[in-house]
């Protein structure tokens, strides 16, 4: 039977060295491409979110003897990551990431690759660069919890439970969190909805 | 249902997390009131050009780096310190790293530093790299750790530090006890 994430975290917490170190490799490869996009997604440049997610994961480790499964663990894990992100963000480290942001379109995927046909021209590069910082801008611009709340579940597709224990509230009361954060969305991503570069 | 949709309500129907019972109330009114179903298909539509903003893997040395990062908080517990691999990487770059601050040899004039008189290097342990200028034709490379604090490769010295099979233990001078 194929562990859990909770057993290979008590495995981290109890384990030998040897186990340790499986332990740990195993969460790591799981949950590093989720944890660095949702920071990516909250600091917007590649660079600074790793720096945070390897925050994340040594926090995880440090936390390891005081572990106790009482929740999800990967619920556990992005209140690690929410509480990283949202440091940094406060204490001004990201600032100057969050300005250059503003102003530059980082786009993710190469935009020629991210194009079906691979057959772009520069104008439709260019339309799907701006396409994608409105995108961007839109999501950046929702007040923090709502922001929260759409990267939790719209792109790491956790459950309201999950979500709602990260964000400190009730479930009904993320519900409406996410309808206000989608119809703001819906107003501010009107000129793209239906419309493709 | 006469009223419009709840808005606690919307988003899980549109992600399809509702019971079956809800379901089947909700689809009803989606289908008889128009300024719901406009709503809901907006929302749709938000949803789907959301999923536009994909991001590329992460870099490819990040499991190096935070290794490298885990090796730091796990100075002194055993974990790392013993696994092999890094006893032989470490000692790879201690000896690149003496070769290159000990380079040209000593019999060779070196050019001329900015002294510092009156500071004295202790080999001790931990200790932030001081302001000693590197290894001399005075000093001959006597100071093993100023040859350490001017070698260009050891970027990360506070985590070689901890690596203590590299050094002596310090002791006190006059009362002869490990510190």
């Amino acid at each position: 039977m194929a562990r859990t994430d909770e057993d290979w975290m008590l495995r981290l917490r109890a384990g030998d060295a040897k186990e340790r170190d499986e332990a740990f490799n195993v969460l790591v490869a799981k949950y590093r491409a989720p944890v660095i996009h949702f920071l990516r997604r909250m600091v917007y440049r590649r660079e600074p979110a790793e720096d945070l997610a390897q925050e994340v994961f040594l926090r995880m480790y440090r936390a390891r003897k005081s572990y106790q499964p009482r929740a999800k663990f990967s619920t556990w894990l992005f209140r690690i990551a929410t509480n990283v992100a949202l440091n940094a963000l406060r204490d001004g480290r990201m600032r100057h990431t969050r300005e250059i942001s503003m102003e530059s379109g980082d786009s993710a995927v190469p935009l020629a690759e991210a194009l079906p046909d691979g057959m772009a021209t520069a104008e439709q590069v260019l339309l799907e660069a701006e396409r994608l910082a409105v995108i961007r801008r839109a999501v950046e611009e929702l007040p923090e919890k709502q922001r929260l709340a759409v990267l939790l579940h719209k792109y790491q597709e956790l459950d309201y439970a999950e979500i709602a224990e990260i964000l400190e509230c009730s479930e009904s009361a993320l519900k409406s969190l996410l309808f206000r954060a989608y119809e703001t969305l819906r107003v501010r991503l009107r000129p793209l909805v239906g419309v493709r570069a | 249902m006469s009223e419009h949709l709840k808005e606690e309500s919307i988003i899980p129907y549109l992600d399809g997390r509702v019971s079956a019972v809800d379901l089947a109330s909700l689809d009803a009114h989606v289908a008889s009131c128009a300024a719901c179903r406009e709503r809901v298909e907006e929302l749709r539509a938000v949803m789907r050009t959301l999923a536009e903003w994909t991001l590329e893997p992460p870099s490819p040395a990040f499991d190096a780096a935070l290794r490298v990062r885990l090796a730091e908080e796990e100075q002194g517990s055993g974990w790392f310190v013993l696994r092999p691999i890094y006893g032989a990487a470490l000692a790879a770059a201690v000896v690149i790293a003496s070769a290159v601050a000990l380079w040209p040899p000593a019999t060779l004039e070196a050019p001329p530093l900015p002294k510092a008189p009156g500071v004295a290097v202790a080999p001790q342990p931990g200790r932030q790299p001081s302001p000693t200028p590197g290894p001399t034709p005075q000093n001959g490379g006597q100071d093993a750790l100023a040859v350490l604090d001017s070698a260009v490769l050891l970027e990360n010295y506070d985590m070689l530090t901890q690596f203590d099979i590299l050094f002596e233990p310090a002791t006190d001078e006059k009362e002869g006890k490990t510190l």
